[in-house]
């Protein structure tokens, strides 16, 4: 076995791995640093927003300023200084671009090095025949371009970026937003609630199914910003809609905070599918830099019948602290959760979801692939909850760590909790390392370690690699290989 | 939280007057280690929803009610030494009433060589340095505070020292009765266990509550076992159906030596045991099993914790509950494998049955692990009887009732059946039928 760790960490260094770590050389526009109810008031005010927002945002400011930052998970960092950033930072632009033809050729350039085709008649790279996906592409705190918008329009469908949802659909917005995570929810969600800059927003309208993939694509390029985008998706009675997000940033020395919230609300007989390929910037080999990847992710399944999935493939962010979670009020509804995370390096990740039963007959599923390596630390932390009226109610657990190395951690943290005799809950969790015959068997029919790592490790993920639309597969299953070199053993 | 500072207040300003009359004043060594428990618990006061692992079981009880250390040790009569899960085994005997040493009812007479039995204050008189080595040294007071709580108080108790090579030929029986005083009681006991090098013992412990008005028992035992040496373990907690009962187990385990626990807990308005093993030496086995029977409007709370620190370690945990009434079961149970502890074998396994509507459990199997050549897993479940299974049993003409037990002692035949010695097994399982029989004739009155 050391053999093949010594083969392994002479190989490949971190530094090639991140081969998102370019810094675009664009003019932006950036208020001063900070936080005070003016860089609050500033924010509101480039947004042109209606005074309802800016009393919304001063509002979780203001409690914001009573909140202290969680203490209870198992990761370890020094105090955030928030008034050593940036709460603003857009691409300096003329008037807001009328077509893809006008936006700065840089920034298409950007997200063409990202391979994410802004063209709407290019589809992603690599999959031949593959579907359109509308995408939604956020530049540091601004939206620049959302594709397919008048296709999606001729069904009904609403896409756009969450500022210009505000002024154009005011009432949706305000009955909708803060209506599953509260400003005051917590620490992060009530900083965000003061200081988003953008994000993205879907309608699906009544007996929709959208006719394509929607995606936004997160992108953090400025110095010493933070980034705090904010989604609101609602599906409405009888609908469908598959959402991909992806982010990526360059490689700083320091670390960068992006605290985002994502709000989805499921309707009768309505399905959100939410799919993540987290890949900020990890940090360096030695553990310098990296993203904070502090996020707010929450469903209502308000609706009967009605089923949110999350899928999540956390393979970036030098700490990564995110529960997205599932409220089934709704008899009957689904609320599902697949995740794998990666950490390698100094990363460092308290990950996992919320499980909150309410209604009847509602059922839940969890399959968690942890994999750590280097001196990372992991966590999966949930929690399922079957409250009092859950008749019948149904969760199934299965929470996997794998181990590479012996100067890592891996930790599961289950809560589970059931005030119904009828509501059945069923927890699993394991922790191995990889299997030295496994590899043995690999290395012999002439694959490398990495190889061979890559290919175990991809098996070991396959249950929630397999529950990915097909554009974000082919990529995960690349990232979870590239995410492992250097450090495998 | 005000209140739960007042109150370890008064429970401090009792400790300090007990103390007065006692002999801690006298050594030093363990002067300061009460001072060490009364300063920590002190800080800490009365665990609280903030502390992680007592989220789930709340202490306001000890605050509402004024409890003073009892003075009397009232009649016990055969019948209440009956009580216990010893089957009818021939045991050597100690027996503390309302938390106070009964030489009266203790059997203690031709004890094997190299072995002492003795009640703690009596030790602390005749064998003072022996006990300056091992007294306190296993426990974590930071992070326990009833255990801290209990050395401020550190007097009552009981200790049992076993010399290298020793086996000894009959099981100890502990057993810790409680019976009705004028005002509300409490005790404030602590047991060692010392098990030298390559010793053999079966230590069967009961706790036993004759009274339905409110007491307190807040007991703490170190275990130490010495390399290649082994110890069973049974506990029963019977306490009154008014008694909060706190138990915390500290245990060392030395190289290629073998802990085998097991715990069932039914009695008291509150019960909590809490276990927490170091395996320090390598080649160690470690295990803990339990059931726990809940009705009425209890609160049991089994938390237990297993850090593996040395190497090629195996833990195995099995705890079954059955819940009814609107009892509300805890069960948080850890597995910690240290950087280092590679080939780690730990296993556990957590189960609760609820039989009725009102019924809660919540349940928190931990793993936090810094080895990779480990093997961990935990698995955990809740839910009702199997409607299939039941059906089946009824179909072949068993009553709803009988049905229910037969599927209740299978389900808890899981843990119980990890029980070793015979007759302990059918101590136990009668004791579980005797809960189940009251379970059927409440619901056919009711």
């Amino acid at each position: 076995m050391s053999n093949h760790i010594d083969a392994i960490e002479k190989s490949e260094l971190v530094g090639d791995q991140y081969k998102y770590g370019f810094v675009t050389d664009i003019e932006v526009d950036l208020a001063p640093k900070g936080l005070n109810e003016d860089i609050v008031k500033l924010i509101s005010h480039k947004k042109d927003e209606p005074g309802w927002m800016l009393e919304w945002r001063l509002k979780a400011y203001r409690h914001w300023l009573n909140m202290k930052p969680p203490q209870w998970q198992k990761v370890s960092f020094e105090p955030i200084d928030y008034q050593d950033s940036y709460y603003y930072a857009a691409p300096k632009v003329g008037d807001k671009p009328k077509s893809l033809d006008e936006v700065d050729p840089t920034l298409i350039e950007t997200y063409n090095k990202l391979g994410i085709p802004l063209r709407e008649q290019e589809v992603l790279a690599g999959v031949e025949g593959a579907p359109a996906v509308a995408v939604d592409a956020v530049f540091d705190s601004v939206s620049v371009a959302t594709t397919y918008k008048a296709k999606l329009e001729e069904v009904g469908v609403i896409f756009c970026s969450i500022s210009e949802a505000i002024h154009t659909y005011p009432e949706l917005v305000k009955s909708y937003l803060g209506s599953v995570v509260p400003y005051g929810d917590n620490y992060f969600s009530a900083l965000n609630s003061a200081v988003f800059t953008d994000g993205s927003f879907v309608y699906i309208p009544k007996g929709t199914r959208c006719p394509m993939e929607l995606s936004t694509y997160f992108r953090i390029n400025q110095e010493n910003t933070g980034q705090f985008e904010r989604t609101l998706i609602v599906a409405d009675e009888d609908t469908h809609v598959s959402y991909l997000e992806g982010c990526t940033a360059p490689m700083r020395d320091e670390h960068q905070l992006h605290a985002a919230v994502v709000e989805l609300i499921a309707l009768e007989n309505a399905e959100i599918k939410y799919s993540t390929v987290q890949n900020w910037y990890p940090g360096d080999s030695e553990g310098k830099g990296g993203i904070y990847n502090f996020v707010t992710k929450r469903g209502a399944c308000r609706g009967d019948n009605s089923k949110i999935s999350w899928t999540q493939v956390e393979t970036g962010s030098a700490i990564t602290w995110k529960y997205p979670s599932c409220i089934l009020q709704g008899d009957n509804s689904v609320g599902e959760f697949y995740s794998i995370a990666i950490t390698n390096n100094y990363q460092q990740a308290d990950t996992g979801t919320k499980m909150i039963h309410i209604g009847e007959n509602t059922k839940s599923r969890i399959i968690s692939k942890g994999i750590s390596a280097g001196h990372a630390d992991q966590t999966y932390r949930g929690l399922v909850r079957m409250q009092k009226k859950a008749e019948k109610a149904r969760n199934y657990t299965q929470c996997d760590s794998l181990l590479i190395g012996d100067q890592c951690g891996a930790h599961t943290v289950p809560y589970i909790e059931s005030k119904n005799p009828t509501a059945q809950v069923e927890h699993e969790a394991t922790t191995s390392r990889i299997n030295e015959d496994q590899l043995f068997y690999c290395r012999q029919r002439g694959l490398t370690d990495e190889e061979a790592v890559s290919l175990i490790v991809n098996g070991f993920c396959r249950e929630v690699l397999q529950t990915l639309p097909m554009e974000f597969a082919v990529e995960a299953q690349k990232l979870v290989g590239i995410s492992l070199e250097g450090s495998v053993g | 939280m005000p209140d739960g500072a007042g109150r370890s207040f008064t429970f401090l300003e009792q400790a300090a007057r007990d103390d007065l009359i006692g002999l801690g004043s006298q050594l030093k060594w363990l002067r300061e280690l009460k001072e060490s428990g009364a300063s920590i618990f002190k800080e800490r006061g009365l665990p609280n929803r903030s502390d992680e692992y007592w989220r789930y079981t709340q202490l306001n009880k000890l605050i509402e009610i004024d409890f003073q250390l009892s003075k009397e040790s009232p009649f016990v009569g055969s019948k209440q030494l009956s009580q216990g899960v010893s089957g009818g085994l021939s045991t050597y005997r100690i027996v503390l009433v309302n938390g106070c040493l009964r030489k009266d009812l203790c059997s203690i007479e031709n004890l094997p060589k190299g072995v002492l039995i003795a009640g703690l204050n009596a030790a602390i008189s005749s064998v003072p340095s022996r006990l300056e080595k091992k007294l306190g040294k296993n426990i974590d007071l930071e992070n326990m505070p009833m255990a801290a709580l209990n050395t401020a108080f550190l007097k009552e108790g009981v200790i049992i020292l076993v010399d290298n090579d020793i086996v000894i030929d009959k099981p100890i029986e502990l057993i810790s009765i409680t019976m009705p005083n004028k005002y509300p009681t409490m005790s404030q006991p602590r047991f060692l266990i010392d098990l030298g090098e390559n010793a053999k013992a079966t230590l069967i412990e009961s706790h036993i509550g004759n009274t339905e008005i409110p007491y307190f028992n807040n007991v703490v035992s170190e275990v130490t076992i010495g390399e290649g040496a082994g110890l069973d373990h049974y506990k029963l907690q019977e306490e009154g159906l008014a008694a909060v009962h706190i138990s915390t187990i500290a245990l060392r385990l030395q190289r290629q030596s073998l802990y085998r626990g097991f715990i069932l807990q039914s009695g008291g308005l509150i019960g909590r045991t809490e276990a927490s093993a170091v395996l320090d030496g390598s080649e160690s086995d470690c295990r803990f099993d339990g059931v726990y029977l809940g009705s009425r409007n209890q609160l049991l709370d089994t938390t237990t914790s297993i850090k593996h620190v040395a190497t090629n370690c195996k833990s195995r945990q099995v705890f079954k509950g059955v819940l009814d009434g609107s009892a509300h079961g805890v069960f948080q149970g850890k597995t910690h494998v240290t950087i280092g502890a590679q080939k780690t074998d730990g296993y556990q396994l957590s189960r609760a049955l609820m039989l009725s509507p009102d019924a809660e459990i919540t349940t928190k199997p931990e793993l936090e692990i810094y080895a990779d050549d480990v093997k961990c897993s935990h698995g955990a479940t809740s839910g009702d009887l199997d409607a299939d299974s039941l059906f089946y049993l009824k179909s072949r003409g068993l009553s709803p009732d009988v049905a229910r037990r037969v599927l209740v002692e299978a389900f808890l035949n899981e843990s119980l059946s990890e029980i070793k010695l015979n007759e302990i097994f059918e101590g136990f399982t009668n004791h579980v039928r005797g809960w189940l029989n009251s379970k059927t004739k409440q619901s056919a009155v009711g």
